[in-house]
């Protein structure tokens, strides 16, 4: 347990409401739901500050509070009696071509010309095992040792993840579907 | 193309700046494989859009809603933490949400290299590919060039690249892009209980750290003279 005197509190409290926007749209990743999103990112914020003397100055806040949202999001899956949402790797059905060919340069300029409502279309259609490890990188910027915290996966675990991530979408984008 | 195939998993790692996950092997061959370098910058690009699309506001895209009414509880902690920061100062807010890119570049400088090379053109090569741009510089008079490694911090890449002088005392040049700090010329600081010296060249921003402080001013000097 960390010290921190009052003013030290206020300022993460202060970070832990102003981190709102990106709760949401973390939790939008993981539940693909709007109304959800808005729920869940203010449970978390409710959870992080009466708990707030756990987080250790000097961490990456926003990683902190990533990972009470999704252990608060699992309990919600688990007491409604639905599955976890981060499944094993293993048990997804890979797109055939999709990650095996290099990108060519007709696919860079796939991405160069997919303008970004389309290319946020295309993201829905990731499952969300792999989605998610992405917009945690690459949309939130955390390193992959942090979005494996926030996971509870390895990190290794991570980079494939956000691979396969990358390698859909731009099969998806390139293939019109 | 048949030489990338065991690299192609790791290069959206590289684009994301994880190189201390990617094997040193992949490491020395994207440095020179013009195949795997444009893959590199395809993520680069695709995470940029992806940026840009999550702050889009339409159907499709994880929306970025305004702040509406919490419930009464965040209310008043919000309003006692609004007036006491307002009574202590505004840039703190800015300061504690963001990591500090020189205290970042400090702390990769202590980092293991992530290649090594006394060849400039070999080093230069690797920062363009992990990085996904052309630093500014990698040979400076009188130093002689060690290696390099790469690291994110936040919204800054930084690209650190090691050089011995003359003395055998090594100094550690990161040259970082994104959140910047502003300023001209070298400013002397300290971040931990390091010294330090920012070089605001024309080029670019550099961290120069080292364990001695003339080697240090001499990698600045020749920052400023070559690129200054």
């Amino acid at each position: 347990m960390s010290e921190t005197n009052p003013q030290e509190e206020g300022d993460v409290a202060a970070q832990i409401v102003g981190l709102r926007s990106r709760l949401v749209g973390f939790a939008w990743s993981l539940t693909r739901d709007s109304a959800s999103a808005e729920d869940l990112a203010q449970e978390t914020i409710a959870r992080a500050l009466a708990s707030q003397w756990r987080f250790q100055p000097g961490t990456n806040l926003k990683a902190w509070l990533f990972r009470i949202l999704r252990n608060v999001h699992l309990n919600d899956v688990r007491a409604a009696g639905s599955g976890p949402t981060l499944v094993s790797i293993e048990d997804l059905v890979i797109e055939p071509g999709g990650e095996q060919e290099h990108q060519d340069p007709v696919e860079t300029r796939v991405i160069e010309r997919a303008d970004v409502r389309r290319l946020a279309e295309v993201f829905r259609t990731v499952p969300r095992a792999f989605a998610v490890p992405l917009y945690l990188t690459a949309v939130e910027e955390l390193s992959y040792a942090e979005a494996a915290l926030v996971l509870d996966v390895p990190v290794g675990t991570v980079m494939s993840r956000v691979y396969r991530a990358r390698r859909m979408l731009i099969a998806r984008l390139a293939g019109g579907s | 193309m048949e030489a990338c195939a065991p690299h192609r998993a790791f290069l959206a790692a590289i684009a994301d700046g994880e190189t201390a996950l990617v094997p040193a092997a992949t490491l020395d061959h994207v440095s020179t494989c013009p195949d795997c370098g444009r893959e590199i910058r395809a993520h680069h690009l695709l995470s940029s859009k992806l940026r840009q699309a999550a702050n889009e506001p339409h159907d499709a895209a994880p929306r970025r809603p305004r702040i509406d009414l919490a419930p009464a509880r965040l209310r008043v902690i919000a309003a006692v933490v609004a007036l006491a920061l307002v009574g202590a100062a505004g840039v703190t807010w800015v300061a504690l949400s963001r990591p500090d890119p020189v205290q970042a570049a400090v702390s990769a400088a202590s980092q293991p290299l992530q290649v090594q090379s006394g060849d400039a053109t070999v080093v230069a090569q690797w920062c363009m590919q992990a990085s996904g741009r052309y630093l500014p510089a990698t040979e400076l008079d009188g130093l002689q060039v060690v290696g390099a490694r790469m690291d994110r911090v936040g919204s800054t890449d930084i690209v650190t690249v090691t050089y011995a002088a003359s003395s055998g005392e090594r100094v550690n040049v990161g040259w970082l892009e994104g959140q910047v700090p502003s300023g001209s010329g070298i400013e002397e600081t300290d971040r931990s209980g390091h010294r330090l010296l920012i070089v605001h060249a024309q080029a670019g921003t550099a961290v120069v750290t080292g364990s001695s402080t003339d080697t240090m001013w001499q990698a600045a000097a020749a920052i400023e003279s070559a690129h200054g």
